[in-house]
């Protein structure tokens, strides 16, 4: 299972999105939290695949509305705590742990407040499940913070409400009477010419005149599509361009 | 079965056609005093159908084809030639400028 999981189901232009929503908040975020903070030394990456766990216990998971949101960090949630507050990595404390669960935990917040909801964990994580999950299919990435950096996972459902798809709404409805109105239609106007034998036409040749049985102030026909006569009309002229004048209308 | 060649004269397509134009030609000869009805399209004008029922009597369309240009004469709704709008004494007529 574990190899053959592909995360790149979400749209390039979605993908590019949600990227850039994370480089944001990953940047304030860090202003915030991190004592050394330098904004050439956050970063976001994508991931294809999650890394090797190093200690599955330490992932925590939260809900964000109707989605779900994986976040490890590289080394734990105590050498977080200390990195972000400049102390040395080899004296992790239960206040750097707490620090790093803090830090995490607004984190996540910024994320809930973009939907509009509140993040509801950490969750238990169950030990024996890997990130290797269907669910967790919709986005990873990696967030560095210089020397050191933490992972995070999202669902579909939660990649659709940071990012939402633009086909994801109904397509509005225009009311019929307005589609139709607006709809084109081609009058054709017609010389009622009459009738000829056949013999006349198989002998017509350039330059001869066939004669129509219709007068010259006989009435033009103007025909819907061609086919109705939904009108009668006088021959006229404007500019270089024939018109008609309506005579009489069904 | 096997042994059963049928042989197939192919005949070309253009002799077919041939055939088939002096067929309708003989025909036309038998058939040259029957009267068919002619139509003549002066022009096109395209409005919405909000226009098409605005449409009264007085109105004018403007139509798509200039007062030099030719009209199609159609036999059975397919254009057989092109000419120029002409008077003839008291009647229409169709100076013919391009046929088949």
């Amino acid at each position: 299972m574990s190899g053959a999981l592909r995360f790149g189901w979400l749209g390039e232009g979605r993908r590019t999105a949600l990227h850039a929503l994370l480089v944001h908040d990953a940047s304030a975020w860090s202003r915030d939290w991190w004592m050394s903070h330098s904004a050439a030394s956050i970063d976001v990456f994508p991931l294809d695949s999650w890394r090797e766990e190093l200690n599955p216990s330490d992932a925590i998971v939260w809900s964000l509305g109707e989605g779900e949101l994986k976040i490890e960090a590289h080394l734990g949630s105590a050498a977080l705590g200390a990195h972000l507050a400049g102390a040395s990595r080899s004296q992790p404390s239960a206040l750097a742990d707490a620090v790093g669960r803090k830090a995490i935990a607004d984190f996540v917040e910024r994320l809930a407040k973009r939907i509009g909801c509140k993040a509801i964990g950490p969750k238990s994580v169950d030990p024996h499940e890997g990130m290797y999950q269907a669910k967790w299919g919709g986005y990873m990435a990696t967030v560095s913070l210089g020397a050191h950096h933490f992972s995070l996972a999202m669902d579909r459902k939660l990649a659709d409400l940071l990012v939402p798809s633009r086909h994801s709404g109904l397509p509005a409805l225009t009311p019929r009477t307005q589609a139709i109105a607006g709809a084109h239609v081609s009058l054709e106007v017609f010389l009622p010419f009459g009738t000829t034998a056949l013999s006349n036409l198989d002998d017509l040749k350039v330059g001869e005149v066939l004669v129509a049985d219709a007068p010259l102030n006989a009435p033009m026909e103007v025909r819907l599509d061609g086919t109705e006569i939904i009108a009668l009309a006088v021959l006229g002229q404007s500019g270089h361009s024939h018109t008609v004048t309506l005579t009489a209308i069904s | 079965m096997n042994d059963d060649v049928i042989t197939v004269e192919s005949i070309p397509a253009s002799s077919d056609a041939k055939e088939a134009a002096s067929l309708v030609k003989r025909s036309l000869s038998l058939l040259g005093h029957v009267n068919v009805k002619l139509d003549v399209v002066v022009g096109e004008a395209t409005v919405s159908i909000d226009q098409l029922f605005a449409l009264a009597k007085g109105n004018v369309l403007t139509l798509d084809t200039e007062l030099d240009e030719p009209i199609q004469v159609r036999l059975d709704g397919k254009t057989v030639a092109l000419g120029h709008l002409v008077a003839v004494g008291d009647q229409f007529g169709i100076k013919i400028s391009e046929i088949l």
